[in-house]
């Protein structure tokens, strides 16, 4: 394959592929020479009809594009990735998107909802300063990636709204939503927040920034 | 995709570099305006007969010019989000002199007023003449209200504003020339 530069369409061929937890997958493309792309960037896939669009997660210089992806009862594409022979190619464009790191103006706040935490581990893999990352889940087996995020950041906060306990999972948790975090624990200040996630997180979590951090920045990623 | 987020409820926006600011706020006000006019361009081109095909196509070229420039507008000066952004020089600004000069080719010397009006296309054009005149304004104050870079990204937006304008007066004339009804001549 020749090299690419920009924005380009290509069959990435699957190397690899292994459950990050249960219902989340990880899955490996071969990345093809010259491809290159901002941390927070995504590829679109396309089968058939269906078009998923993934982050990758991966440093750009790494040999593989890496995703996460979570596995749905009965979704074409998530379904499709799981069965998939490795050696498979797929239809992919990209690199698309502007959810990036936008330099150290303000200390950064990631907030991440499930595998909303993709992009920020693209930018914690290219190095990251002065972060705190909320990433929110129901279960800490959805707290993946947490061994690249925690060390890359200076504040790591697992946020599990449905546990009624701050200890027992191997780390220590705020027992809350990232919402309720960002309401009442985050100090007052100037920030650049990133939001990467549920659309009703990303609303509420906006109200609260609206509200109480009104000087800060704000980029949005929604997840659906 | 669902296109509503919520998140403009309150009253506030993000811009493309990511600041929140108030949807009353001098940038919001320039690139609602602009907007405003790309909509007005896409009546003009709406309204005119099928048979011209060609400068529909122009009108939808200067829709892309000014999408581009809204993107500009919408970015505060260094953002790190510019580097997405195609660079607006004054090249957009030279072809729309090209295309007045081309249309101007084929009109009758004027010597007197017109009134905005005449056929359904040319009075659309005369519309968006004066929405684009308004976004120019709104796009001063813009310039105007902000210390810093702004001034040097806008340069260009602003001469490209200015002849846009120009080009729209011309276009109206031109509209109708092309229903054959000429222009509308102020009698006083």
């Amino acid at each position: 394959m020749g090299r690419l530069s920009g924005k380009a369409d290509f069959l990435a061929v699957l190397e690899d592929r292994r459950w990050l937890a249960p219902g989340i997958l990880e899955f490996r493309l071969r990345r093809p020479n010259g491809f290159t792309f901002i941390p927070g960037q995504f590829l679109r896939f396309t089968l058939d009809d269906v078009q998923r669009d993934y982050t990758m997660v991966s440093r750009p210089e790494a040999k593989t594009l890496d995703f996460c992806i979570a596995v749905v009862d009965g979704g074409r594409f998530s379904t499709e990735i799981q069965q998939a022979r490795i050696g498979s190619r797929f239809q992919v464009s990209g690199p698309l998107g502007h959810f990036i790191c936008q330099g150290a103006v303000n200390p950064a706040v990631f907030v991440a909802t499930g595998t909303g935490v993709a992009p920020f581990v693209a930018f914690c893999r290219s190095g990251v300063e002065r972060a705190i990352l909320l990433h929110g889940v129901r279960h800490p087996d959805g707290l993946i990636y947490r061994n690249v995020l925690a060390p890359a950041v200076q504040s790591y906060v697992a946020c599990i709204g449905t546990s009624s306990t701050t200890t027992g999972y191997g780390i220590e948790v705020y027992p809350n939503h990232v919402t309720d975090y960002l309401k009442s624990e985050l100090a007052p200040g100037i920030y650049d927040f990133y939001l990467c996630g549920r659309r009703d997180m990303i609303r509420d979590a906006t109200a609260i920034i609206d509200g109480q951090f009104g000087d800060s920045r704000l980029f949005i990623e929604n997840y659906g | 995709m669902k296109i509503y987020t919520g998140t403009g409820d309150r009253g506030k926006t993000s811009l493309f570099s990511g600041e929140r600011v108030s949807k009353s706020s001098f940038r919001i006000e320039a690139y609602g305006d602009l907007d405003e006019l790309n909509s007005v361009m896409g009546a003009v081109a709406a309204a005119l007969n099928t048979e011209h095909k060609e400068l529909k196509e122009e009108i939808q070229s200067v829709q892309g010019m000014l999408l581009n420039a809204g993107a500009w507008l919408a970015t505060t000066p260094d953002a790190a989000s510019a580097r997405f952004l195609k660079p607006f020089t004054k090249d957009p600004a030279k072809w729309l002199e090209a295309a007045i000069d081309r249309m101007n080719a084929s009109l009758p010397e004027l010597k007197q007023f017109i009134l905005p009006g005449g056929h359904l296309s040319a009075s659309l054009a005369h519309m968006a003449r004066t929405v684009c005149r308004r976004t120019e304004r709104r796009t001063i104050s813009l310039v105007e209200s902000e210390s810093g870079g702004a001034g040097d990204t806008m340069a260009p937006i602003l001469i490209f504003l200015n002849r846009l304008s120009d080009y729209l007066f011309v276009l109206a004339r031109y509209c109708n020339h092309l229903s054959g009804q000429g222009d509308l001549l102020w009698g006083a």
